[in-house]
């Protein structure tokens, strides 16, 4: 038998999935790596009400999320919008929590990392989203940062 | 396949894949034999093993004999093997390529389980013209047909089909409730005046008898099986049949020996899904939700053109399993998604050209510990996959051998195709079970299995379907049960995710 690492449900060996959650359970660190496809990004396009930005407070640097979204948060890739100002310290898995639009709301769901994540000091449980408001303060491990959405009207008329 | 056993597969003694190159051959081989030279391995089966690996390098290291030995094994029935390079296309080509979740397994006291991905091409292209199709319709007029606009959506369907039969192709019309009765001979689809008024003339009115129905159809559609073509039964109901499923089944068992495949149409709410997915998958057919107009506009010209554009007469699965191996389930995943039996023989269905089969089959391994060790290759399946072409000519066969080294677990993962694919067989079992434990009177636990697929489609940007499976957890959560229709929507739609994503992207570019 094998455990499931997400919700402790048993499993027979060689299994590859939860039948509970769902979860993965070959090789977890793998697991998340695999990127959402490109048809979410299309698909999400003209539904996207905001711009995204991110504040990190420490270094006090704005990064703005690209395109559409689902935005993946971590180390994982150097592609990925916030990478290059994680450090090692920061406690950040490689992939640990995604926002992604869904009917015009921003939602934040923590993607089962190690040291968890955090929105307005709440925990949030692994794989339940959760929505989030503009000037919300989200936490990765240790790294803060606050979230900001900016209408398009707004980005448009002040480049 | 018979009793007798096959060649040895010299590749899975090497541990090499059949495109493996003359060093990788040799470097196999000095790693083999110095694991099972009998001066430094004592067990009991060494020596016996390294006679193999001596005769495996005699006949992979010279080009000729590989070559000759390639072509015998026809070698696509190791696992996780790419086509041998070289070889012609043409029909005699393999189309068989299969994967498995892991090719090297511990053997351990308790069981285990153990997938496996077919991933199959008819040899054969697409005709240029299209094969006479005969298609009987049997269709549903009991009473609760005339709510909600179903009659309405039956006949939408009917004419979507008719809409793209040709000339050549006849259709017959069953109508039933209480009792069947014949509404239309088999006419040619010349006659398309004659076709519409019996059409027009389904009246509701009665309960709902299935299995009297397709007996009926099958007395007539019998008699005038199409030789050149082929003949489809399509049951149209809304309803459930008590009592005479088995019959029922067995009848569509006849059918799959004829050659006839059976598709099946629920409409609304209420019909009874296991057992219309039951009588399709007998013939290799498959069940439709037809919700919507939208829907059958979508389905219908595609599942008509599929036959007309068949590349096969008959793709039929033939298999023995090895002693205390449970084939668990049994997967079509493209063309049509379908569960399909598990017993031998099992009928596959039909592609039409630049469609493939793709079968994934979850097995459960006994304890291996206590017969079996490390080193020795583990047979878990033999079969075949005979494939009948139009016209005559004898079956094209795909030998099925699915075997596993035994060891230490690889520390390779899964196949991407093997992962998505059982991924994707846990969405659509997480909210079957959570059905299941809805009707068993454990809401608490459904609602658990619905949020928990809910996150991880959410996960994965199936946000559409996140969406449904999280409308049916707040319905739960407000204390309500969720409509028959709910349940139906949430059953096709997971049903659906199984689709590989290639064929779920082309579905969604056609559709928009």
């Amino acid at each position: 038998m094998i455990r499931c690492p997400v919700c402790g449900a048993t499993a027979l060996e060689g299994s590859l999935y939860c039948s509970e959650c769902g979860s993965p359970l070959w090789e977890q660190e793998q697991a998340h790596d695999e990127t959402t496809s490109p048809q979410t990004e299309t698909r999400l396009l003209d539904a996207c009400p905001a711009q995204v930005q991110l504040w990190l407070e420490r270094d006090d640097v704005t990064v703005d999320l690209p395109g559409s979204g689902p935005w993946d948060l971590g180390r994982a890739a150097k592609s990925l919008p916030l990478t290059a100002y994680i450090r090692p310290q920061d406690g950040v898995s490689r992939r640990h929590a995604r926002l992604y639009w869904e009917n015009d709301r921003l939602y934040l769901v923590d993607l089962g990392s190690t040291n968890g994540t955090k929105i307005n000091g709440q925990r949030l449980q692994p794989w339940q989203p959760v929505p989030v408001r503009d000037g919300d303060v989200v936490q990765m491990g240790r790294l803060r940062f606050y979230v900001h959405l900016i209408p398009h009207e707004a980005t448009e008329s002040n480049p | 396949m018979g009793t007798t056993r096959p060649q040895p597969n010299y590749y899975e003694i090497l541990g090499i894949s059949p495109n493996a190159t003359p060093q990788e051959i040799r470097q196999a081989y000095l790693e083999a034999v110095r694991r099972w030279h009998p001066d430094r391995n004592k067990t009991p089966e060494a020596h016996e093993v390294f006679l193999l690996v001596r005769e495996a390098y005699e006949i992979l290291s010279n080009p000729a004999l590989r070559k000759d030995y390639d072509q015998r094994m026809g070698f696509t029935i190791a696992p996780r093997t790419e086509p041998i390079l070289g070889t012609a296309p043409g029909p005699r080509a393999p189309q068989l390529r299969i994967r498995v979740s892991y090719d090297q397994i511990p053997p351990l006291d308790e069981p285990q389980v153990w997938y496996a991905l077919l991933n199959l091409r008819s040899p054969w292209p697409e005709p240029e013209r299209p094969h006479p199709l005969t298609l009987w319709f049997v269709l549903d007029q009991s009473n609760s047909m005339r709510k909600e606009g179903k009659m309405a959506l039956q006949k939408a369907a009917v004419r979507y089909a008719l809409n793209i039969l040709r000339p050549e192709d006849q259709v017959g019309i069953v109508g039933f409730h209480d009792r069947p009765r014949l509404l239309l001979p088999l006419t040619p689809m010349k006659e398309r005046g004659a076709i519409e008024r019996a059409l027009e003339s389904l009246r509701p009115g009665g309960g709902t008898e299935i299995a009297q129905a397709v007996e009926l159809t099958w007395r007539y559609a019998q008699q005038r099986l199409s030789q050149r073509g082929l003949t489809a039964i399509w049951l149209f109901t809304d309803g459930r049949t008590y009592g005479d499923e088995d019959r029922a089944l067995s009848l569509a068992r006849q059918w799959a020996e004829a050659g006839v495949i059976c598709d099946t149409f629920g409409i609304g709410g209420d019909w009874n899904e296991s057992f219309l997915e039951d009588l399709a998958a007998q013939t290799g057919g498959a069940s439709y939700f037809l919700d919507s107009e939208s829907t059958a506009q979508q389905l219908i010209p595609e599942k008509v053109e599929r036959y007309h554009y068949a590349t096969v007469r008959r793709a039929r699965f033939t298999f023995t399993l090895s002693p205390q191996v449970q084939l668990t389930g049994l997967y079509r995943m493209s063309p049509e998604v379908a569960h399909l039996p598990t017993q031998s023989p099992v009928q596959l269905g039909l592609v039409r050209g630049g469609e493939r089969w793709l079968l994934l089959l979850e097995m459960r391994l006994p304890p291996l510990r206590a017969t079996h060790r490390e080193g020795q290759t583990y047979q878990v399946l033999y079969g075949r996959i005979g494939l009948l072409p139009w016209g005559g000519g004898p079956e094209h066969e795909e030998g099925v051998v699915l075997q596993v080294r035994l060891g230490e677990r690889a520390p390779s993962r899964p196949p991407r195709a093997v992962r998505h694919a059982v991924e994707r067989l846990t969405w659509y079992r997480m909210q079957r079970a959570s059905r299941e434990a809805l009707h068993r009177g454990q809401p608490h636990k459904a609602r658990k299995l619905l949020r928990n697929l809910a996150a991880r489609l959410t996960q994965r940007g199936r946000l559409r379907a996140a969406a449904q499976v999280k409308r049916v957890e707040r319905r739960l959560r407000a204390g309500a049960l969720p409509s028959a229709k709910d349940e139906k929507v949430l059953e096709y739609g997971t049903r659906l995710l199984m689709l590989p994503e290639n064929v779920d992207a082309a579905r969604r570019r056609r559709s928009s």
